[in-house]
Parts: structure tokens; C-alpha cells; sequence
């Protein structure tokens, strides 16, 4: 709608020959800049001969403002993008009367300088067959600060912006001619303007100019920059119409859409189907890229893009338009376009200077490694092969919770996911996640997949020596406290009790925890060590899930705690959401929703220790204690055998809780923090029941709460002891030698014989079974296992045996059997008391070509003794 | 049933009478497959994410805490 305004003076008469200017200032929520763009039109040497503006109808103007710029028209609309504002503007002109009439393009925040116009015509007056004239245009704020200054595209159509954000030395202005300009601040000749149908609607943002330049030169006609032109540049053509500026995120999408847009545009029409074709397996190649890139945010946008082109409405119409106005072929525009040793030069450098903006420049601590830390692993490897000496040379490990893993690398993978269990009679479910860390332990020696948890055994303390020396060094540049911290983390009470019981899950628990915490406290500015804490996040909740609402809160609170990298931060449970979420679903459907927080692998019960057993670092009263030193030395096991390591522990305790008096006390605090919740965790596991094995019931192992624990322990008197500064090596040693007494019996176990741990043979069951088992692996081994309480244990082993990979939480938690377990159950309870009982229907239909009955346990009744004597 | 050995692990009876029949093992599912394409999915997004694919610049300097979080391991970069 056209408007009459106070201060609106009379377009200037055609003067023929001359250049004509009609500009057009399409206002778009642009008003705060308008006055100082209409001073600026009216300060201009060379006055366009019309001014249009647009604006919505709301827009107020100052009548002043309007008579000396001498706007000439108003026209209000609503809405509409920078393409469709000219629209307007034009159809309240008169038609085009020559070749010398010019359309000056500009927005409301695009402030020409005084002689921009006239540097302009002055550059198209001299060159007939330019049809497009693009200014520099510069930072409102610093005019020799370039945001834009022509556009190009890759061999395969990308866009390159010749020049963003620079500062402008002339560096440019030798080279004029380009593909393309910005839109914005250009000259365009009208009649071209008029023949190529304006710009592409298709384009509201970014891409416009280019697609227009590109569109101008293969209708034949010349594109230039002119570097005595400026124009000011306040916002991104893709920050029009918002209320804050477009995230780069934002920007990255719309980039991405006007691409795709252009590609279909622009190809031969036999090869639009196979660009459509290709859309989404290029977003998916492309995802992959941005994920390498460290641009996880980009990859919703790149796949709503594709999407957004699968079913794009605007590309007929902009195809035709191309069609219409072309007179030269591609190779016309193949000289400007970048590509080569060029492109990847422009790249680089913008790489760089993008670098430089996200001011990536900080110092890097990270102590010498020679400085203490090789030391203290070298000392660990040797330890841990005098510890484990019994060990060497063995292929599997058996006793406590440890039982071989499949035979092949391949059936390890096959666990994955949701689908047939086989263990006792066999079910559908879901997976443990444990299931991925036997299969990748495995598949370390895949020709030998058990042998990899001897390695694991005879490598724990170096690795556990390593990782918390490495964490310790974030808290500490001097050398002693963290050796003090990798000889106190690899001899933690509750590591080397879990090396003893052979519970693999927690021994995997606090290897990890260290990197765990280096990559949590790194990942607020890095997605790479996001990416690993989430990993490593995976895997300790996959070992003990028990801990990882912990861990959950712990990285929540770290989330919050570090604003600036919160995104990075609260993304880090993803892959553990994902992966325990098909369990949970399935443990609530089965009526046992919390048996997804058991621990993984074979149940192993245990006698639950007192909480001052706890609050020593003791995860159950069966481990090797003291009992054994303390009757050698006359001493009574009760009350002693907690007594005498609380004592030999009170100098790591007293560390850390003298680090909340001393300098540092701001990681101190988090550090114990982090020890009370560990130890709260392990308080509620040992009140837990998730678990069932013949008659016992039992809950997550307490232990794996505990390494939580004595991580933040250690991590609170490693502060301590950073602050003592002189007392700190006198004050170290001694607390590592107490803590070292402390674990005595624990150390030696392996050595005397008292840990559950020993070489096996590779075999769950006797050979013969397992020899016919490897030969069918469908046949089945009724295990009956006499009870303490007098009760008779069956379970079914399918095949060799269950496997490490074979256990289920979900068939260890369940609260109900099946149709299938109660005939089972009967089977059992026939073979053990009825005489004359003919077994063989129900031996056929599970399969069955072996009973095996354990050998006779404390306590066990005298029908399971029957079992044993009686041929069933 | 026979007894056919008394070891370590206990007492073994043998079924000589098994006539094995076929194992038919259930297929995994479409719901099966779903859940371990996007189990699979989401950590190979993260391992994607986990490969350092930019240069690394290394400064010394002489302080690091986890007050002033200054050490990196990893490579930093922006929230893209």
C-alpha cells in the first residue's frame, strides 16, 4: 500500500542516457537503524533519483528524516522477506524505460558512506555488461572491518564467502570481478533485475545474492565488487525478523537449506531424482562429518534440511525462472568458482581465524610424567605381577564371580541389544549393558576371549595407578601427591577385595573412575572429552549400575557448576540412557523394575559388613581381613579386625579432612562431596535384595559405591597434601605406608591362597559334558546344587555352560518363575526324592543330556545327598 | 540315566535316551533389531564425537587446578 507522508518529495525526471537510481530501503524490524540510514542517503554525494522504502505498517518515521533523504514513496506491507519488499517497492514504480536505470538494494541497517553510490555508478558506467555492483560492506562500529565483501561457490556448489569479519588493507580491490555480492547495498541493473525475475523466494536469507550473481552471469552479464564503496552491515541477513541474532547453529541449518535448494536448482534435470535419492544418505554421511568435526549441535539441523529439500515447493519456480533468463553455460561461472589448493587455503584460514574467535589459546598443566609418574606405575607392574604371581601363566581365571566368557569374539557381539537370553531355560529380554564390556574386554583377545580377563588381573594396579596419578596431577603440578594418590588408589581396600572375589564389574568401576572424572572435569570445554566421559559414563554404569545415580548427580551438579559448557556437560548420560533404558523397560514389565541396578555377571552373595566396616573402605565381611594376623599375634578377630585398618586408615582420612582448612578447600569440598555420596550409595546397596541364586537373596555389592567413595577421599587429601606444601612428602609417605599395612592380607591373598580368584581350566562344567557341549551346543546339563538352608538349587546350562556373557539381571532379579522353571523346578524335586520317577519325558523336553549334581555343601538335606547316590 | 563321572564339579549322570531335537534359537525381532540400531546409533555418535580430528595446541604454563580449569587433555572447541 502506498502512503502519503509529510517530507515525501517527487521522483527526479529521466534524464536520457544518464543513470537513473531507484532505491529501495526495505525497513523489516528494522526501525532502529532507519534514521541513520536515511541520514546517511541524505548525506550522499551522488542522491539516488527515487527512494522507496518499505516498511510495515506500524513503522513511525521522523518527517525530517524522510525530506532529507528524499524518499520519494512509502509503501507499507506485512511481513514478507528482503525479496519480496522489492516486489513491492517495484510495482510502485514506472516500468523500466532504458538500459541505464539501477535498482540500489538496501536494508534498513545498511548505512551507505557519502560517496558509496556515486563509487558505484562510477564502476558500472565504465563496464556496460555489468549488471550487478556489490559494495564492501563493513562493520557499523569500525568502517575498515570487511563482513562481506563477495561470494563464490566450491566445485560442488558450496558456498564460500570470499571475505567475513576481516580487516580491510586493500588486500581485496585488485580482484573486482566475482560470481556474486551480497544483496544487500548492491546495484543491480533494473531490466536484468526484471529479466531474472528478481531474487529466488526460495532464498529468503542467505544464498540470495549469490544465487542472484550467479543467475546474472548465465544470463550473460558481469558481477563486481567495488572496494571504493561502503556500506554498512549491522546485522547477518539471517538475523532479519528475529529478536536476538541467529545462533551458529541456526546459521549452519539455513546455510545448509539454501545449499541443498540451490543443488536442486541448479542440476540438470536427469539428475534431480538423484540428488533427491541421495538426500538422506548424504545427511547421514554428512552427520558422521559434523560428529567428527566436534559439531554434535549442527546435526539436527542437517538432517531437518534434508528434509526440508525432500519436499521443497519453491524449487519448480526457481528452476524456471533460471531456465528463462539463461544465455551461457556453467563453464561461463566455472573460472570464479574457488576450488583446489585455493579452497582448502580459504578453509584453513578460516578454520584458524574461527579458532582464534573461540579463543582456544590456554595454558596447558600436565605434570611430567618422568616426574613421578612412571615411577609409580613401573613400581605397580611389579607389584602387581608379585601379587598375582599364582596368576601367571593361566588362560582363564575362576572363583568368586568369575566365570569364562564365550569361546568366540563374534557370540560375545551377538549378546547386544534385546533378544533370546540364554540362561536357565532360555528367555526373551533385554540385554545387561555389561553385555558391551564383555564383548569389547573380549574381543581384545579375540582368539582367546577369557585370557583377556587374566590380562585385566595382572595389568589392574599399573592401570589403576595410572589413571588416578593422571587424574591427581588436574589437583596438583607437584610430583609427590599424585604418586601418593595412584599408590593409594591401586591399593584401595575395596579394588583389590574386588580383585580377590573376582568381581570384574567392580574391578572395571574403579580403573575408570579416574579417567571418568579427568573427562567430566575437561568435558565443559571440550565435545571430545564429553564424548569420552559419556563413554566412560557408559561403562561404569554398564560394570555398576548401582552407582550411576551418583554419577548422575555428580554430573548434573558439574553441569551446573560450569554454565558456559553446560550443553557439553548434561549430554554426558546419553549413551547410557540409551543403552540401559531397554532393561528398565523390560525389568518393569517384568515386575522388578529395580533389578536393573544389580550388578552384572554371575551373583555372588555376600555377608553385608557394618557401616563402620563401610566407612573403612570394606565392602563385605567376607573379604580378607585381618582375622588371620590377628589370631597369629593372640589377638580376638571381633572388633580388632575393623580396629586395626581404621587406625592404619586415619591418616588418609585426617588429609583429607584437614584439605577443608587448607588452601584448595574449594576441590576439597567437591572431593568429599563426592566420598559421602559414594558412601551413602554403598549404605543403600547393602540394603538392596535385586538378586537370586539357589536359596540366597542378595543386592549390588557395596564395593563399587566404595571406590566413589575413596575416590573422593584420595582426591580431598591429595589437596591436602598439595597445600602442606614442606610437611607434604613426610605427611604422603606416611599415610601411603599406613594405607599399604592397611591392605595387608588383602595384598597377599592371591599369594597364601585366600582369594576366591585361581587359574581355571576353561570349563563350567565337567569335560565330558563340555566335550559333548562342543560338539552340540543345543544340549542342556541340569546343574542341582544342595543348599546351606537345606533347599536343592537347579538351573539349567545350555551348551558349555552359562558364560560371563550369558548372565541376566533380569533372570538373576526375577520375583516369578515361569511355566517353564516350575516343570524344571519339578524335575529337580523328582530326581531328588521320588524313587521310580521316570525322568526321561521331561529330560527330552528341555533337552537335557546331563545332570550334574554339585558336590555336597554344609547343610545340604538328605534328599539332595539322595540325588547324588541314587542313579535318577 | 548312567553315572559317567564324579569329579571337582560333583557327580555327572548322562541321559543316553536325548533324541536332540532341532534348536530353534527366536530371532531377535524387529523390536530387537531397533533397539540395538539405536544403541549402536548413540555410541557411535559418541565415538565419532570421542575422535580427535583437530590440531592441537600445546602451551605450558604453570598453574592448573580444577578452580582455574586450565588443563586439556582434549582437544576445546566451541558449542557447535
Amino acid at each position: 500500500m502506498r502512503v502519503a507522508l509529510p517530507g515525501i518529495r517527487d521522483p527526479a525526471p529521466s534524464l536520457g542516457g544518464m543513470p537513473r537510481v531507484t532505491a529501495i530501503l526495505v525497513v523489516h524490524d528494522g526501525e532502529r537503524w532507519l534514521d541513520g540510514t536515511l541520514a546517511a542517503l541524505a548525506a550522499q554525494t551522488r542522491r539516488p533519483d527515487a527512494l522507496i522504502v518499505v516498511a510495515e505498517p506500524t513503522t513511525e518515521f521522523r518527517t525530517d528524516a524522510l525530506e532529507a533523504a528524499g524518499v520519494t514513496q512509502v509503501v507499507t506491507a506485512t511481513g514478507g522477506t528482503f525479496g519480496v519488499g522489492v516486489a513491492r517497492a517495484l510495482r510502485a514504480v514506472a516500468p523500466v524505460e532504458g538500459e541505464e536505470e539501477w535498482l540500489w538494494l538496501l536494508r534498513a541497517d545498511s548505512a551507505p558512506e557519502p560517496e558509496a553510490l556515486r563509487a558505484l555508478l562510477a564502476a558500472v558506467e565504465v563496464a556496460p555488461s555489468v549488471a550487478v555492483a556489490g559494495p564492501k560492506l563493513v562493520d557499523p562500529a569500525d568502517h575498515a572491518r570487511l563482513r562481506s565483501y563477495g561470494e563464490t561457490v566450491s566445485a560442488l556448489g558450496a558456498t564460500v564467502v570470499l571475505v567475513d569479519d576481516e580487516l580491510d588493507q586493500a588486500q581485496y580491490d585488485p580482484v573486482t570481478d566475482v560470481l556474486a555480492v551480497a544483496v544487500d547495498g548492491s546495484l543491480v541493473r533494473r531490466p536484468v533485475w526484471h529479466a531474472l525475475d528478481g531474487l529466488d523466494p526460495g532464498l529468503p536469507s542467505a544464498d540470495a545474492g549469490l544465487d542472484l550473481g550467479i543467475r546474472a552471469r548465465l544470463a550473460g552479464h558481469r558481477v563486481v565488487r567495488v572496494p571504493a564503496a561502503r556500506v554498512e552491515r549491522a546485522r547477518r541477513p539471517e538475523d532479519v525478523g528475529r529478536k536476538r541474532p541467529a545462533s551458529a547453529r541456526l546459521r549452519r541449518r539455513i546455510a545448509r537449506s539454501a545449499q541443498l535448494h540451490r543443488r536442486f536448482v541448479y542440476a540438470p534435470p536427469l539428475a534431480v531424482p538423484l540428488h533427491w535419492l541421495a538426500l538422506l544418505p548424504l545427511a547421514l554421511v554428512r552427520t558422521v562429518g559434523q560428529l567428527l568435526a566436534k559439531r554434535p549441535g549442527a546435526v539436527p539441523g542437517e538432517l531437518s534440511a534434508a528434509f526440508r529439500a525432500l519436499f521443497d515447493p519453491s524449487v519448480p519456480g526457481a528452476r524456471s525462472r533460471l531456465r528463462r533468463a539463461r544465455t551461457a553455460g556453467w563453464r561461463a561461472v566455472a573460472p570464479l568458482r574457488m576450488r583446489g589448493a585455493a579452497l582448502r587455503e580459504h578453509r584453513a584460514h578460516e578454520r584458524e581465524r574461527a579458532d582464534d574467535r573461540a579463543g582456544r589459546e590456554r595454558d596447558l598443566v600436565r605434570a611430567s610424567f618422568l616426574g613421578g609418574g612412571v615411577w609409580v606405575v613401573a613400581a605397580t607392574i611389579v607389584a602387581g605381577l608379585v601379587i598375582f604371581w599364582p596368576l601367571l601363566g593361566a588362560s582363564t581365571l575362576e572363583g568368586g564371580g568369575l566365570v569364562p566368557l564365550a569361546s568366540h569374539a563374534a557370540e560375545l557381539w551377538s549378546r547386544l541389544g534385546w533378544g533370546w537370553r540364554e540362561i536357565g531355560v532360555g528367555f526373551s529380554g533385554a540385554a545387561d549393558p555389561a553385555t558391551l564390556l564383555w564383548a569389547l574386554l573380549g574381543s581384545a583377545t579375540w582368539w582367546d576371549p577369557s585370557f583377556s580377563i587374566v590380562l585385566l588381573w595382572l595389568t589392574a594396579l599399573p592401570f589403576a595407578a595410572l589413571g588416578a596419578w593422571w587424574a591427581a596431577t588436574r589437583l596438583s603440578e607437584r610430583a609427590w601427591p599424585p604418586v601418593a594418590a595412584a599408590i593409594l588408589w591401586a591399593a584401595a581396600p575395596v579394588f583389590l577385595t574386588a580383585l580377590g572375589e573376582g568381581r570384574v564389574g567392580a574391578v572395571l568401576v574403579h580403573l575408570l573412575l579416574p579417567w571418568f572424572v579427568l573427562a567430566l572435569v575437561e568435558g565443559a570445554r571440550s565435545w571430545s572429552a564429553s564424548a569420552t566421559a559419556s563413554l566412560l559414563f557408559v561403562a561404569i554404569a554398564a560394570a555398576a549400575p548401582v552407582v550411576a545415580p551418583v554419577l548422575l548427580i555428580g554430573v548434573v551438579a558439574w553441569a551446573f557448576a560450569r554454565p558456559r559448557g553446560f550443553v557439553r556437560t548434561i549430554g554426558v548420560p546419553i549413551p547410557a540412557i540409551a543403552l540401559f533404558a531397554p532393561l528398565v523397560i523390560d525389568a518393569f514389565r517384568r515386575g522388578s523394575p529395580l533389578a536393573a541396578l544389580a550388578d552384572p555377571g554371575v551373583v555372588l552373595p555376600f555377608t553385608p559388613t557394618s557401616g563402620w566396616g563401610l566407612l573403612i573402605g570394606r565392602p563385605d565381611a567376607d573379604a580378607a581381613g585381618w582375622d588371620g594376623i590377628l589370631s597369629a599375634v593372640g589377638l580376638p578377630a571381633a572388633g580388632w579386625d575393623t580396629l586395626v585398618p581404621a587406625v592404619l586408615l586415619a591418616p588418609v582420612a585426617a588429609l583429607a579432612l584437614l584439605s577443608l582448612f587448607l588452601p584448595g578447600a574449594g576441590r576439597s569440598i567437591p572431593a568429599l562431596a563426592v566420598a559421602a555420596g559414594g558412601l551413602a550409595t554403598a549404605w543403600l546397596a547393602v540394603h538392596l535384595q535385586l538378586s537370586s541364586v539357589g536359596a540366597a537373596v542378595t543386592g549390588p555389592w557395596p564395593g563399587s559405591a566404595l571406590s566413589v567413595y575413596w575416590l573422593g577421599l584420595v582426591g580431598a587429601a591429595v589437596v591436602g597434601l598439595d597445600a602442606t606444601r614442606r610437611a607434604a612428602v613426610s605427611a604422603g609417605a606416611a599415610a601411603v605406608v599406613a594405607a599399604i599395612l592397611a591392605v595387608t592380607p588383602l595384598l597377599g591373598a592371591s599369594l597364601v591362597g585366600t582369594a576366591a580368584v585361581h587359574p581355571g581350566d576353561g570349563r563350567i562344567l565337567p569335560s565330558l559334558a563340555d566335550a559333548a557341549a562342543a560338539a552340540d551346543p543345543g544340549i542342556g546339563t541340569l546343574v542341582l546344587t544342595p543348599q546351606p538352608d537345606g533347599s536343592l538349587g537347579a538351573q539349567l546350562q545350555r551348551g558349555e555352560g552359562a558364560t560371563l556373557d550369558d548372565q541376566s539381571a533380569l533372570h538373576a532379579g526375577r520375583t516369578r518363575l515361569s511355566e517353564e522353571e516350575l516343570a524344571l523346578a519339578d524335575l529337580a524335586g523328582n530326581l531328588a526324592s521320588r524313587g521310580g520317577y521316570d525322568p526321561a519325558p521331561e529330560l527330552q523336553r528341555f533337552q537335557i543330556a546331563f545332570v550334574l549334581v554339585t558336590a555336597e555343601a554344609p547343610g545340604a538335606t538328605a534328599e539332595a545327598e539322595a540325588v547324588r547316590e541314587r542313579p535318577p | 540315566m548312567t553315572a559317567a563321572s564324579d569329579s571337582g564339579y560333583g557327580t555327572l549322570w548322562s541321559f543316553a535316551g536325548l533324541e536332540r531335537t532341532e534348536d530353534a534359537t527366536p530371532p531377535r525381532g524387529a523390536y530387537g533389531v531397533g533397539v540395538l540400531a539405536v544403541q549402536l546409533g548413540v555410541l557411535l555418535a559418541a565415538l565419532l564425537l570421542v575422535i580427535p580430528t583437530r590440531r592441537r595446541r600445546r602451551v605450558v604454563q604453570t598453574r592448573s587446578s580444577l578452580d582455574e580449569p586450565a588443563a586439556t587433555t582434549f582437544d576445546e572447541d566451541s558449542d557447535g
